[in-house]
């Protein structure tokens, strides 16, 4: 919105903590309740379908040449239909963002502070949020860069705290269950997170150095799946498949088994800061692509007046959004992945297209002009 | 309890409305479509507040994506 760019090495921190945010909390335990032992293999699959999706990302935004997904919409659709679109995109992004939220609140009730109101927690972590959005993307570049290392950090402190505890008959028998489930279980994560990287379209046109910053967004989305592929390893080798199935939050179970020489336990809130972190820069994110995409939606010039209002409108989405775990289940497990897909890559490729056509119309007509 | 909520909740919209008026004062369009989004989620979060059931948007996109998947 302001003239704010960020360096391809801070877009790169920002899609890392973006691929792991909430996807840590929900992918394990879906995955190994369906794929068993195999879990590891199915992400690692979704990964490479992951790969081709940001390939055809990073060619679109080739194509809109410098405008965000909003304004590049705009430009091919012309006003209205353009716009028709861009709503359904806009409300994905929205409801994704009270979503995340949800992930968070409903980890902290449950596990850290169970006394505290649902709503409060949400108000108190959105408002962190809303002033990173309201401080720009320079602001959200540089904080990613300083909390990436702290995230790697204890990502290692975690998986060398846990090696001694690693059964690797846990994943035997290799392919147990046959080749299906793997396959069929791998759309999980290519709906969250990977569909959910169509929200970078409105931060790319941001990021400075053209070649660069489409090596930044794959090496991103790849680095990302790894550390998924990571955690959901060491769930299945540390507590097998069926505890990990059977775990809410599969990942912070783990953490609880973190014993040094029987005198450092409960290190739990390790895992915990991981969370809070990565879903903080998810959120972040999102928000400001929203909060931007609106403005842009309806032409404004400023972002920020949008913040405050939205907000409000979030916390009471993300409150009545699930009413129980078994809806949420349901839910991310049904109907995510067709919706994400719609949006994800349905309602680009069909901007993708327009772009295509109308770039082929220009290069026509500039031909003409010169012949002339 | 009911009511303490919605009478916080209408003193926060009050306070953000005071903290950007005098911001957009000159924005003209930009002034309105804030004030729009802010009475409308104002109003829902009053609704929410009030206990009055709300409804959820998932169940649309459940029931919509049902008719393809059966």
């Amino acid at each position: 919105m302001d003239n704010q760019t960020i360096s391809p090495r801070q877009f790169m921190f920002l899609v890392i903590l973006f691929t792991i945010g909430s996807s840590i909390i929900i992918v394990p335990g879906p995955l190994a309740a369906q794929a068993k032992q195999d879990a590891w293999l199915s992400i690692t699959i979704s990964l490479l379908i992951g790969l081709t999706l940001i390939l055809f990302y990073n060619h679109m935004a080739k194509l809109m040449e410098g405008k965000t997904f909003v304004q590049a919409t705009i430009m091919v659709f012309g006003n209205w239909f353009g716009r028709f679109i861009l709503f359904f995109y806009l409300s994905f992004l929205f409801i994704l963002a009270a979503l995340v939220l949800r992930n968070i609140g409903d980890f902290m009730t449950t596990e850290i502070i169970p006394e505290t109101p649902l709503q409060f927690t949400h108000i108190l972590f959105l408002i962190v949020v809303i002033w990173g959005a309201y401080l720009g993307l320079e602001v959200m570049g540089r904080s990613a860069e300083m909390f990436m290392p702290w995230v790697f950090l204890l990502l290692l402190f975690f998986t060398i705290t846990l090696a001694p505890q690693i059964n690797v008959e846990n994943l035997q028998p290799f392919l147990g269950e046959g080749f299906m489930p793997v396959l069929s279980t791998s759309t999980f994560v290519i709906g969250t997170p990977l569909l959910e990287m169509v929200t970078f379209l409105m931060i790319f046109p941001y990021v400075k150095d053209a070649k660069t910053k489409r090596k930044a967004w794959v090496l991103g989305v790849f680095i990302g799946g790894m550390i998924l592929t990571l955690i959901t390893l060491l769930c299945l080798l540390v507590l097998g498949s069926d505890l990990t199935a059977l775990n809410t939050f599969p990942s912070y179970k783990l953490a609880q088994k973190i014993n040094i020489a029987g005198f450092l336990e409960g290190l739990e809130i390790v895992i915990g800061i991981i969370w809070m972190l990565t879903i903080f820069f998810k959120m972040v994110v999102l928000y400001y692509a929203v909060s931007v995409g609106v403005a842009q939606f309806l032409t404004m010039d400023d972002h920020r007046p949008l913040l405050l209002p939205l907000g409000m409108g979030m916390i009471v989405l993300s409150i009545i959004a699930y009413p129980d775990v078994a809806y949420f289940e349901t839910f991310v497990g049904d109907t995510w992945f067709p919706y994400a897909f719609t949006h994800g890559f349905i309602l680009p490729a069909f901007v993708w297209i327009g772009l295509i056509i109308k770039s082929k119309r220009d290069k026509k007509q500039k031909d003409l002009s010169s012949h002339s | 309890m009911k009511v303490w909520s919605i009478l916080a909740i209408i003193i926060v919209a009050a306070v953000i409305f005071i903290v950007e008026f005098p911001l957009l004062k000159k924005k003209k369009k930009d002034l309105w479509f804030f004030s729009l989004f802010l009475v409308i989620f104002t109003a829902i979060s009053v609704l929410e507040a009030g206990e009055v059931p709300l409804p959820n948007p998932l169940d649309y996109i459940q029931s919509f994506y049902q008719l393809f998947l059966g």
